[in-house]
């Protein structure tokens, strides 16, 4: 159990509106890869949003350690000190400010060091090259503009400047078309390899995957873990479906 | 209306046609001015770049009007009321403030930069106000025909100091001639400013305008430009801050007669606590001023619910052969953007100090002063640390 980077006990999450997840369980060693495969709705973004500390989303139930800390009541910047990131499903717009000195902000904030200008410069401008963006990006808006690729992309920029212990990718894939899947995917890869984190893959397609070791996949419906298998349960449920997880799930609620 | 109150009348509006957000004009109490016996400690830096003399202000205005040429008796104004003043040399603060400042400065600096000169490095006007103080001190810029030059007022004092300045710049530029005129404002917490810019533009002339308001806990500052010259420039770039209880009240004129005029208002700026802005802008078409066109553009940052945010564009028209444009971009920190930088470690006040920052900092890098551009960098970051 200690040597666990993070561990989510019987956390159950509501909104105003209702509650969403029900005593979810989940553990996930440094480096690890896990999936998170589920219907539309079922909380898989809530469950990212959660762990990231959104304040939308309150927790009635259950506990989440990282790194050894019980963060459950943490403000969503100091979980980002600790080395969390979150890749987020819609990025947002954020006019007057550049996407360089986003993430050179960041790096400011998460080390507490002044940023040395040049070399960050020099990797940020590799990174980029690396992800196939044109380096006028780093001068625009944050997001103001950017494509649905270049927007992922941008996440997955940041990610890989910030070298986080752990990331949650929610849906980075989706909406992107086929080149842009496989730019993407390169990002993840080269963040697994550089920085040996741990990922959280939130998605529907198996083609993000390809080249990464996937360690865990769980299914999340309704609000419930309910199955957790390998790799290969992926691809079952790419030919399957979730028809029968939703059934298990209906059952196990009679 | 005034009389009965001890204070003068600034930053009119040049058309009434506001009224129900009662900002016409500002007044300033003279029975608040915070009290201080200490003189602020003047000092110029690269003047000899520049032919300096020094007059009294009755003969520095009187000599100054010989140049505005178009300007004297605005009876006639653009098909609207008119509430223009009359004033020989037309300012942004107005006549009460020119009578009062030529009481409290009974001495003008008049810099001449000589024709077809191009000034290497700015000259810098810092008056420095220390724990407290005050100045009154009125400058006259003659920029002679095809010259360039750069102007640098800076008004700085300690954080907490108190105190108050009046300041009245005019400018004249003449054919093909480019003045920059940059002023910054990085007084304590403490300061009322009255900061008044004017400039009578001549053909192909320019005129560049840069203020950084950062500090002080009531301005009342403004620009007014006459462009009389035909193909004239007028250009503003502001950035200001204001937090606490404070007020910024901003009154920015451009006047176009010359033929294919251009004027490019841009304020920036962020609001937070239970600050004030008020920002008068109006672009005024004469006749005649055939093929001009006008912009003004305003960027808001509001930081907190509490803050008064009131903004009057104003585009007068004579003239058919005209484009005048306003726009107006109000920002806040929403929730879930708060969330999202968040996400990469950047808390709210440093959310805050970063989003004010980026639009200042594009104001305040247009400075060829490397000392002033830290120093204003320093004060917006402490600005953000000492309010928590
Ligand atoms: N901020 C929110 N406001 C209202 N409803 C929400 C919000 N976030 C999530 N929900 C609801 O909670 C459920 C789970 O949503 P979500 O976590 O986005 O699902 P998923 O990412 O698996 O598609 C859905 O029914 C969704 O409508
Ligand atoms: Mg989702």
């Amino acid at each position: 159990m200690s040597d666990s980077l993070l561990q989510v006990k019987d956390l159950s999450v509501a909104i105003e509106e209702g509650q969403i997840l029900h005593d979810v369980n989940l553990t996930i060693r440094p480096g690890e890869t896990h999936v998170l495969m589920g219907p539309n709705g079922a909380g898989k973004s809530t469950l990212g949003n959660t762990l990231m500390g959104n304040p939308v989303y309150h927790v009635t139930g259950g506990q989440i350690f990282f790194d050894g800390q019980d963060i459950t009541r943490e403000t969503t910047d100091k979980r980002a000190k600790a080395g969390m990131f979150m890749s987020f499903q819609n990025p947002l717009e954020v006019p007057g400010l550049s996407l360089e000195s986003f993430i050179r902000n960041s790096l400011r904030q998460q080390t507490g060091k002044p940023v040395r200008i040049m070399q960050f410069k020099k990797q940020l401008e590799e990174t980029m090259a690396l992800l196939n963006m044109d380096p006028s990006y780093a001068d625009r808006d944050l997001n103001v503009g950017f494509s649905g690729g270049e927007k992922k992309k941008a996440e997955i920029l940041q990610m890989l400047m910030l070298a986080p212990k752990f990331a949650i990718l929610d849906e980075t894939d989706s909406g992107l078309d086929v080149d842009a899947v496989r730019t993407v995917s390169k990002g993840i890869e080269e963040y697994h390899k550089r920085s040996d984190g741990a990922l959280l893959i939130i998605t529907h397609n198996a083609k993000i995957l390809e080249s990464l070791a996937v360690d865990y996949t769980h299914v999340l419906v309704k609000g419930s873990l309910v199955t957790t298998g390998g790799a290969d349960l992926v691809q079952k449920i790419n030919e399957e479906g979730f028809e029968q997880y939703i059934e298990e799930a209906a059952k196990a609620n009679e | 209306m005034a009389e009965r109150a001890n204070g003068v009348i600034v930053n009119r509006l040049p058309s009434l046609t506001w009224n129900r957000l009662r900002v016409n004009h500002a007044f300033v109490n003279f029975d608040e001015l915070p009290e201080t016996n200490e003189e602020a400690v003047f000092t110029g830096q690269h003047e000899d770049q520049v032919k300096k003399e020094t007059m009294t202000s009755a003969d520095a205005e009187r000599w100054a009007d010989g140049f505005s040429r178009g300007i004297r008796r605005e009876a006639y104004i653009a098909g609207k009321q008119a509430t223009y003043q009359e004033q020989h040399f037309a300012t942004a603060l107005g006549r009460d403030f020119t009578d009062l400042i030529r009481d409290l400065a009974p001495e003008t600096a008049v810099y001449t930069v000589e024709e077809g000169s191009k000034l290497d490095k700015p000259v810098i006007l810092n008056w420095d106000f220390g724990k407290g103080g005050r100045a009154a001190a009125q400058q006259v810029i003659y920029a002679r025909k095809g010259s360039e030059a750069t102007f640098l007022l800076n008004l700085s004092s300690e954080r907490d100091a108190l105190g108050h300045a009046a300041i009245e710049t005019k400018v004249i530029i003449e054919e093909g001639a480019a003045l920059h005129l940059m002023k910054t404002n990085l007084l304590g917490r403490g300061f009322v400013l009255l900061d008044d810019s004017a400039a009578v533009v001549g053909d192909h002339a320019e005129f560049d305008f840069v203020q950084v308001e950062l500090g002080g806990a009531k301005t009342y500052t403004g620009c007014y430009a006459d462009q009389c010259g035909d193909h004239s420039l007028f250009k503003v770039q502001t950035g200001y801050l204001a937090d606490q209880d404070h007020l910024m009240d901003i009154n920015y004129v451009a006047v176009q007669r010359g033929k294919k005029t251009d004027s490019r208002i841009s304020v920036k700026g962020s609001l937070r606590d239970q600050a004030t802005k008020v920002f008068r802008g109006t672009i005024d078409f004469r006749k005649g001023a055939k093929g001009s066109v006008g912009d003004e553009q305003e960027d808001v940052l509001i930081l907190d619910p509490k803050v008064t945010n009131k903004t009057v564009p104003v585009v007068l028209t004579e003239e058919e052969d005209v484009d005048g444009r306003h726009g107006a971009t109000l920002g806040n920190l929403s929730p879930d953007i708060l969330f999202y930088l968040g996400s990469r470690g950047i808390d709210k006040d440093a959310a805050e100090m970063l989003m004010t920052r980026g639009r200042l900092m594009s104001v305040v890098n247009l400075i060829p002063d490397e000392e002033t551009v830290a120093r204003s960098h320093h004060f917006i970051r402490e600005a953000f640390e000492a309010n928590e």
